[in-house]
């Protein structure tokens, strides 16, 4: 038996939003704030496409 | 003035990160970072109820800190699910969870006597998207037209009274759940609509979404040229400084006084009439993006902002000192 989901996500499923564009100006800035931070290195490639964790970490 | 700054959150926080780094090359004050959801596979965690032993917690470098030292934390993230030990029975997570979460808690708030940017019980209310809209009414600002709901006829109803009506959740967890517009095949699935209430709101026109950064009297703005509803989509549209009017501003300022907070990041979108329409205020949302694509220095005065109210906390009359002889008095009686 399929599951039902919430409504959000159906609607996900259904029009799953678009990949989205990294940005070269946060990656070097982002690669600036690893060397900052003492070498981390950023996880990268979010939900969003944007490569951006500072956006999708607990997406807000 | 020795300064003493903690920073509740996850591991990988870059924010927790560059502001703790930030904190001790601008300012040379300590800065101890404390991984929520590692206390299982960390330990560290002491409390007593004897005013005379210590009650720490270890950061992320392994030192053992006692909150009632600390003059600021920046309750950052919470991360009440704990990462479990491989050799745990991941059949008590829950109880793991439960036991890490409550001690912790109820550690900072017995021991730390300082500032909280922002205060734990108002940021988890603040977190509400009802709240925060409510509130922002009661400030003045306009709000899209709102219904937050799992009844499948009252929500046709509202979307069949505004075309293009979107769909997003009351409250986000785990992955990331952009923006939609409402379909009529999720229309259609009575089942779908009813399992859980979401709001679904009025599609406010225009391409110019505000993201404004607030922490005490700083309001810092900038404008997102975005045709994507959720603007999170897509990184490489164009950001720039915007400056909000002093009205904004104080509107601003009013939502985060009446929720409590001291900081918010807030959405907002500018209609084509320019007028100014409220989506949402993250008690602790994600900023320093915003200075990586339009220059503005969020990290650096934010650092000067946490260390600033440590400072102001460490010089009241009989700083920390004072404050934890209350707070080993208060416990005596407790115990008494």
């Amino acid at each position: 038996m399929k599951k039902i989901v919430p409504a959000v996500w159906f609607q996900h499923k259904l029009t799953p939003p678009s990949q989205g564009q990294p940005s070269a100006v946060l990656e070097l800035f982002e690669a600036q704030l690893a060397q900052v931070t003492g070498g981390l290195q950023t996880p990268g490639g979010g939900p969003t496409g944007s490569g951006n964790p500072m956006v999708t970490d607990d997406a807000d | 003035m020795n300064v003493a700054i903690g920073i509740l959150s996850l591991r990988d926080d870059i924010h927790a990160l560059a502001v703790k780094s930030k904190i001790e090359q601008r300012h040379h004050a300590r800065c101890h970072v404390f991984a929520a959801r590692e206390l299982a596979t960390r330990g560290g965690l002491s409390w007593s109820g004897d005013a005379g032993a210590p009650s720490v917690l270890r950061d992320l470098d392994g030192e053992l800190v006692e909150p009632s030292g600390l003059d600021a934390i920046w309750y950052r993230r919470l991360g009440r699910q704990q990462l479990i030990p491989e050799a745990a029975d991941p059949k008590y997570t829950a109880e793991i969870d439960a036991a890490c979460w409550t001690a912790l808690q109820g550690h900072l708030l017995t021991e730390f006597r300082g500032c909280w940017v922002s205060d734990p019980e108002a940021t988890e209310l603040a977190g509400n998207k009802l709240v925060q809209l409510r509130a922002a009414q009661r400030a003045g600002l306009r709000i899209p037209a709102t219904l937050v709901s799992q009844d499948p006829a009252r929500i046709r109803e509202f979307c069949s009274a505004h075309p293009g009506a979107i769909i997003k959740p009351v409250r986000t967890r785990g992955d990331l759940a952009v923006t939609a517009v409402v379909s009529a095949e999720l229309l259609a699935h009575d089942e779908v609509l009813a399992l859980v209430p979401s709001i679904y709101q009025e599609n406010i026109p225009g391409t110019r979404h505000l993201r404004i950064t607030m922490f005490g009297d700083h309001c810092h703005a900038a404008v997102i040229e975005a045709h994507d509803l959720d603007w999170r989509v897509d990184m490489s549209v164009p950001f720039s400084v915007y400056e909000p009017s002093a009205q904004l501003r104080a509107a601003l300022h009013g939502i985060v006084r009446s929720l409590g907070l001291v900081m918010g990041i807030f959405d907002l979108k500018l209609t084509p009439d320019n007028d100014i329409v409220f989506f949402e205020v993250n008690p602790q949302g994600q900023f320093l993006f915003v200075e990586g694509l339009c220059g503005l220095p969020l990290g650096d005065m934010f650092a000067d902002y946490l260390f600033e109210q440590a400072r102001q906390h460490a010089a009241q009359p009989g700083g920390r000192a004072e404050l934890r002889d209350r707070g080993s008095q208060r416990r005596e009686v407790q115990a008494s």
